[in-house]
């Protein structure tokens, strides 16, 4: 796989001083606080939308999400790597949020409908690959239950390996293998009919 | 080669994680199966596409988040243990906090997928009651309303009881407020209630649950490993205690029937009169003066004890077959532990199909001899089962001398019920056995050390199966452990001495026995 490694799962410039800003936001640093946002947002949010499919509040969720990190870093004990805790916060707040939402679903906007809500151009990516496409992607992986999803995510798209997952959800490593045997069973078999919308894809210009 | 086994193995390939012999078989094969090579690319490049997303920052409005981010940086940090109520929460908690109950009402019924049932928690440390109509509110969507109150699912942890949330077969509640009162759903577990049956849930802890059957059959499966000491059916001709015991209770009119699959209970008459145990298989009917039918013919405990059975073990439909288990549970959703017998011991679960719906399937040796699986199904969902190929390798790998040793399974320890009644129930504690297991874990290098000797006595050993059994006291030391296995008495007497020598905590209310399976292998 051409680029399963992200930027969190590699750490930027040394673990001592992520280390440090860890600890610096345990004491209540604000400054410190602002600088792990920046640096995490990008991760956070797009885990946040992988998880909880194409919504209208997902920065609701983002924001939660930061709002729990504030206040439990102070508890971050350091027994577990920062993105271990980081990407169970996420994926348990994500998951809480979605389930208190379910009955009063936020229906999905069509994304032109949403550029006056967002400040921000779309990425590259979905520049290339298109909305529609985007959108049939977003549709493919939302047909997940939401166990099997949360581990397809983690693995195949986060590039995080059972044994870490097994650490980040607390569940056993044999029941993420299952659950990701399954997924990805369903989502490869899905794509797999679509052979347009992977060469569309590729097409593209990315692979 | 099945296509599910072929899968598993470009899965594997993908993952940087087959092994060079399954790298060579899977070559073979695509060499011969256009199909499998196909699908091998698809897969390559649905990845290669799928990786992008993991750098695609979603649409969202930041400015937002970065003015709430400001506003959290800016507030003063919250006081440890106060729960913050999100917007969305709020009306809920203030509805909670205008009433003035006393009780925590758990109020359940059969709960289908887009139904809700509500939990309002007032004050959590009082009492439980639950009212369970027809089924189990095995799943399905609930609402928890409350200050200090937590509640954990598998895999998620202990979380503020404030959300809106699903309740599932395991999902624990605790308050925080006491831990005497808090309350284990996963006990529920246990007990199986049959559509139509009305009981009432009246109580539940860690160890004694109460259900009030008015009206229908209520079927209980106690499971030795579910936490359940003590499971008591209350009707009005009589009190029903079950321990370890695979029984149903009947209520028509004014009739009571007990029927005792597996195991014994003991049958109190509510008129008075001495208790009685009825002992598998039998059964003991009784009416508003007491037992009116002491025991049964046998054919008729036997066609009981066989509804009985399908009822808890309808796995199978007609014979079970060397290549097919078919497993359709019972009304409500829920997970079920399916034993497969020894016919089927010499196959493995390499194949392994499921409907739709079919949640999660974790396939787990027991021992040499039994498989054992655990299926979340949804409701009314059939879910099949193949097995295919053999499991048990018939020539064990040559161990080399001092070669590397591991522990290849081990399962939680099962509390030794039949010897307890043996020894008319001399061991009388309490110790979850998944304490134990953890304990056991953590001694998991000393007993390998015994295997590791065990492998320089005898370089040709190769796999062997132990059981160690041990009685805990109510110290928490072992007061005796004697071990068999397929290995040597020194491996034996080694795996003894190790165990006796662990502490684990007190059990509660005397001593209790454990026997421990455990499975070693050259590295």
């Amino acid at each position: 796989m051409a680029t399963q490694a992200i930027a969190v799962s590699t750490p930027p410039a040394s673990y001592t001083g992520r280390d440090t800003l860890v600890q610096r936001c345990a004491s209540g640093d604000a400054r410190a606080f602002e600088e792990l946002y920046n640096e995490y947002r990008g991760m956070v949010s797009r885990l946040v939308r992988n998880v909880a499919g194409q919504r209208n509040d997902l920065e609701d969720i983002a924001q939660e999400v930061f709002f729990q990190v504030h206040k439990s870093i102070a508890s971050f004990q350091g027994s577990s790597k920062f993105t271990t805790w980081l990407y169970r916060l996420t994926v348990n707040v994500t998951l809480q949020y979605v389930k208190a939402k379910r009955h009063r679903t936020v229906p999905y906007l069509p994304i032109e409908s949403r550029r006056d809500l967002s400040i921000e151009q779309p990425s590259p990516e979905r520049q290339v690959w298109g909305s529609e496409r985007w959108q049939i992607l977003m549709s493919i992986l939302e047909s997940l239950s939401e166990k099997k999803r949360v581990v397809f995510v983690l693995h195949e798209i986060e590039g995080i390996e059972a044994k870490e997952i097994a650490r980040i959800l607390g569940i056993p490593t044999l029941t993420v293998r299952t659950r990701l045997f399954y997924a990805r069973k369903a989502i490869y078999d899905k794509l797999s009919r679509n052979p347009e919308l992977l060469a569309g894809m590729k097409g593209g210009g990315i692979t | 080669m099945s296509r599910i086994h072929e899968r598993r193995r470009i899965y594997a390939l993908l993952d940087d994680r087959l092994s060079p012999r399954g790298r060579e078989a899977l070559d073979d094969h695509l060499q011969k199966c256009e199909a499998c090579r196909t699908h091998l690319e698809q897969v390559r490049e649905a990845r290669s596409v799928l990786s992008l997303m993991g750098e695609d920052e979603p649409e969202m409005n930041w400015a937002r988040v970065d003015a709430a981010i400001d506003d959290i940086t800016t507030a003063p940090r919250e006081v440890p243990g106060t729960i913050r109520w999100p917007g969305w929460a709020l009306g809920t908690a203030l509805a909670a906090a205008a009433a003035v109950l006393v009780l925590v009402v758990v109020h359940g019924r059969k709960v289908a997928q887009d139904e809700e049932a509500t939990i309002a928690v007032v004050n959590p440390e009082v009492e439980v009651e639950m009212t369970l109509l027809d089924s189990l509110p095995r799943s399905g969507r609930l609402t928890l309303v409350g200050q200090g109150t937590r509640w954990k699912r598998p895999g998620l942890g202990w979380q503020d009881a404030d959300l809106e949330t699903e309740i599932m077969q395991d999902t624990v509640v605790e308050t925080s407020v006491s831990s005497a009162a808090s309350v284990q759903l996963a006990s529920l577990s246990g007990v199986r209630l049959e559509p139509m049956t009305s009981a009432t849930f009246h109580q539940i802890t860690r160890d004694i649950v109460r259900l009030d059957l008015e009206q229908g059959t209520l079927s209980v499966k106690v499971h030795s490993t579910s936490g359940l000491r003590d499971v008591r059916v209350y009707t009005d001709q009589a009190v029903v205690r079950v321990s370890g015991t695979t029984l149903s209770v009947d209520k028509t009119g004014g009739m009571t029937r007990v029927v005792v699959a597996k195991g014994r209970a003991t049958v109190h008459p509510a008129g008075g009169g001495e208790p009685r145990i009825v002992e598998a298989p039998d059964a003991l009917t009784l009416d508003d003066h007491g037992v009116s039918s002491p025991g049964t013919d046998a054919a008729q405990a036997k066609a009981e004890v066989q509804r009985l059975r399908s009822l808890h073990f309808n796995f199978f439909e007609g014979e079970p077959s060397d290549a097919a288990v078919a497993f359709a549970p019972q009304g409500a959703a829920g997970g079920a532990t399916v034993s497969i017998g020894k016919k089927l011991a010499g196959l493995a679960p390499l194949t392994m199909l499921a409907p739709e719906g079919m949640d999660e399937a974790t396939l787990a040796f027991q021992d040499g001899s039994t498989l054992e699986t655990h299926l979340d199904i949804e409701p009314s969902a059939t879910t099949i089962v193949n097995f295919s190929a053999p499991v048990i390798k018939t020539e064990p790998s040559k161990p080399k001398p001092r070669l590397a040793s591991k522990i290849i399974h081990e399962t939680a320890p099962k509390e030794n019920i039949e010897e307890q009644e043996q020894e008319q129930a001399s061991h009388t504690g309490f110790l979850a056995p998944q304490i134990v297991k953890m304990v056991l874990k953590k001694q998991h290098g000393r007993l390998r050390d015994c295997y590791q000797k065990y492998l320089d006595r005898e370089p040709a050993g190769g796999i062997v199966k132990a059981r160690i059994r041990f009685t805990i006291g109510t110290s928490g030391k072992v007061l005796k452990a004697s071990s068999t296995s397929n290995g040597d008495g020194k491996l034996e007497a080694c795996l003894a001495g190790a165990t006796s020598t662990i502490t684990f905590p007190p059990p509660s209310g005397g001593t209790i026995e454990f026997e421990y399976p455990i499975t070693f292998a050259p590295k």
